[in-house]
């Protein structure tokens, strides 16, 4: 009875906060996408190992044939083995997606950073040039300087994809050196006497790298893309240099016998490549800025 | 629209009545008429609530002074990138190695110059460039020289690009029609199956080159073995069945971006407080979602439909080509593999021109959907 006297209104057990469990290192991060990229890149780099068959050599005896035990992937319309050609060919798609992005990435920062500690009246004129650069269409431009520049090959072509897709990381980078510009530390080392490319170098770039960091990602599977549409369409590689792209061109011979394997195959990896590229990407941007509306 | 007029005559008519028996017949009615007239913002307002809020007339009239200056700054600015694509379009031609009367046969001396006399292409660069921005004002945009020769490419163009336009258009109206709902679903079931159901596929949908989309379909769907189901050569003729495939595999990426877009524009709007203020009145889902989230999520979308048209232009060189469409963009790129110039000059002038005035179109509907957002300060 006299407990039930003294009993406290609203007295409950104490609350046991159990502590969140770790944030295991994996969560929130492509593991996945980055185990399936880095497995297609290092199977392209080890492609002597890996290849069955000589990838150029046209085995006039086998060729549209369909997957089977010898030709893992089939073979095309002029008999190449086709799992030969995805680990060989794959090597010059990944190459001209890192130079084309190494190329446009290097003229974002240069122009950005530029254009960030120029003067008003440079700073808006390199803006405006950037703006009519946006307007015209990327694929129209790569298309027309492809033309210009003659037959293809790895490096022009590169070079085309990487001058044509530089403008919107410049905008970023503008931005963000705008920000910096007049921290103390990059006064300092302006006072110290050091140059623009030192400061761009050892200052600027650590700092805005993590917001560039997705464009660039994202720069790579655009290029590879574009590589492999303008090798589809005939404009790109000629069809002797191996690409996922240039096996890609072979599809409407593909078409009229019904061979599958053709275009399923290296579209297939292309698609791969893309997907784990674009999902580092996204990851990449969630990082830089947290907002819940993300993907 | 005629509702609306109809109303406001209706209240001028009123107001001009009441006047009339208040304040006695003067004779001057046309004063009245006048005020009444100046007074028209205010009917407006009493019909309209939302009107009431906003700024006063003088304000409104510096606004409006704002958004011109803005609309032909903008403008200007399409002119003159136009122009600039045009000099570079034309000196970038200039610049390429070899001739146009190269060919498996080399043509004597005498004859190429008859020919360069012909075309004008013995004068100064910077004469020709004059020559030619004068013709292109004047919609002459020279003679296509090897695939159609002697036609002209304003010819050409007039009669290639309404067909890539209606295959633009028709995939870019299924990829709003389709992208938006599913964005908002996605959007709505946030974190459930649906959700990473819907991620997956827009990922998918966003790394996949419109040529892969279009070889699997065309492999897949067309041909003996899926019973001729699609014609695997387009044939206008054949009405939906041709227009299907090129338009899904073209309007596939844009869809999906859409999706993604409204989905996280929707996640944005429905966490404002209006949003929480119309849950709390108790209104239906349906309505939220509807009325209140989805109008204004749809404003960034706005923004990004630009750039499709862009893109879907573009994506139409490859899908023209992988489907047969004897479209623009196909024959664009096949002009590009004849080095048959001035079908590639204009053509690249065209479309530059087409999708610079697109993106200035889609700017001012931004505007128009958004009056909140300031012109003035810039673009970033």
């Amino acid at each position: 009875m006299n407990n039930h006297l003294f009993e406290l209104a609203g007295n409950r057990k104490t609350e046991t906060v159990i502590p969140k469990s770790k944030k295991k290192w994996y969560e929130g991060k492509p593991v996945v996408s980055a185990a399936i990229l880095i497995l297609i890149v290092l199977g392209c780099l080890c492609a002597e190992l890996i290849m069955t068959k000589d990838p150029t050599y046209m085995d006039l005896l086998n060729y549209n044939k369909a997957p089977d035990r010898e030709f893992l992937f089939g073979t095309d319309t002029m008999g190449r083995d086709i799992f030969s050609m995805i680990w060989y060919g794959g090597r010059i798609s990944i190459l001209i997606g890192g130079l084309a992005t190494v190329i446009s990435t290097f003229i974002a920062v240069v122009v950005g950073a530029f254009s960030g500690v120029a003067p008003a009246w440079l700073d808006e004129l390199i803006m405006r040039f950037t703006e009519i650069f946006l307007s015209i269409p990327t694929l129209l431009l790569i298309i027309l300087l492809q033309a210009i520049m003659g037959n293809a090959n790895i490096l022009s072509l590169s070079f085309v994809i990487g001058v044509t897709s530089w403008t919107s990381i410049a905008k970023v980078v503008r931005t963000e050196v705008r920000q910096i510009r007049n921290s103390e530390y990059i006064i300092a080392a302006r006072c110290m006497g050091a140059g623009f490319f030192r400061i761009l170098w050892k200052h600027l770039v650590p700092n805005f790298f993590s917001s560039i960091m997705f464009m660039v990602v994202m720069n790579v599977r655009t290029a590879m893309i574009s590589e492999a549409t303008l090798s589809f369409m005939g404009i790109g590689l000629p069809i002797e240099v191996i690409t996922w792209g240039s096996m890609l061109s072979l599809s409407d011979k593909a078409l009229m016998t019904g061979s599958w394997w053709i275009i399923l195959i290296p579209g297939l990896f292309l698609i791969a490549t893309v997907l784990c590229l674009t999902n580092i990407g996204n990851a990449c941007r969630e990082q830089t800025n947290r907002k819940e509306s993300n993907f | 629209m005629y509702g609306i007029i109809f109303v406001i005559s209706a209240r001028l008519v009123h107001r001009f009545l009441n006047n009339h028996i208040a304040l006695g017949n003067d004779g001057n009615y046309y004063s009245y008429f006048r005020r009444d007239v100046r007074n028209i913002y205010e009917i407006i307002a009493e019909i309209y609530p939302q009107a009431k809020a906003r700024k006063g007339r003088k304000e409104r009239k510096e606004n409006n002074m704002a958004n011109a200056k803005y609309f032909l700054k903008r403008f200007a600015m399409a002119l003159l990138t136009i122009f600039l694509v045009a000099c570079l379009t034309f000196l970038l031609m200039n610049a390429v190695p070899g001739s146009p009367w190269l060919s498996e046969k080399t043509p004597s001396a005498a004859t190429l110059a008859a020919l360069n006399a012909k075309y004008g292409l013995d004068k100064p660069l910077h004469i020709q460039l004059f020559m030619y921005l004068k013709n292109i004002l004047h919609g002459d945009f020279g003679v296509s020289l090897k695939m159609q020769k002697n036609r002209a490419v304003l010819d050409i163009i007039v009669d290639m690009f309404p067909v890539s336009a209606k295959v633009g258009a028709l995939a870019l109206l299924w990829a709003i029609i389709v992208g938006v709902p599913l964005g908002c679903l996605a959007a709505f079931k946030r974190g459930k199956f649906t959700d990473s159901l819907l991620r997956v596929i827009c990922t998918l949908g966003i790394s996949m080159p419109s040529f892969v989309v279009a070889s699997v379909l065309l492999v897949t769907l067309t041909g003996d073995r899926a019973g001729n189901l699609f014609p695997s050569i387009f044939d206008a003729s054949q009405g939906f069945r041709a227009y299907l495939l090129p338009c899904f595999a073209l309007g596939f990426y844009p869809m999906c971006y859409t999706a993604r877009q409204t989905r996280s524009a929707m996640l944005d709007s429905l966490g404002q407080e209006y949003i929480k203020t119309a849950r709390a009145k108790g209104l239906k889902n349906k309505k939220i979602i509807f009325k209140h989230a989805l109008r204004n999520a749809l404003i960034p979308v706005i923004t990004y439909l630009g750039p499709q048209v862009a893109f879907t232009l573009c994506g139409g060189f490859v899908v023209e080509s992988v489907f047969s469409i004897p479209g623009l963009g196909r024959y664009f790129v096949q002009s590009i593999q004849n080095r048959d110039y001035p079908v590639i000059m204009g053509t690249t002038i065209f479309l530059a021109t087409f999708i610079i005035m697109m993106n200035l179109v889609v700017d001012i509907l931004y505007k128009i959907a958004d009056p909140r957002i300031s012109l003035t300060k810039g673009g970033d």
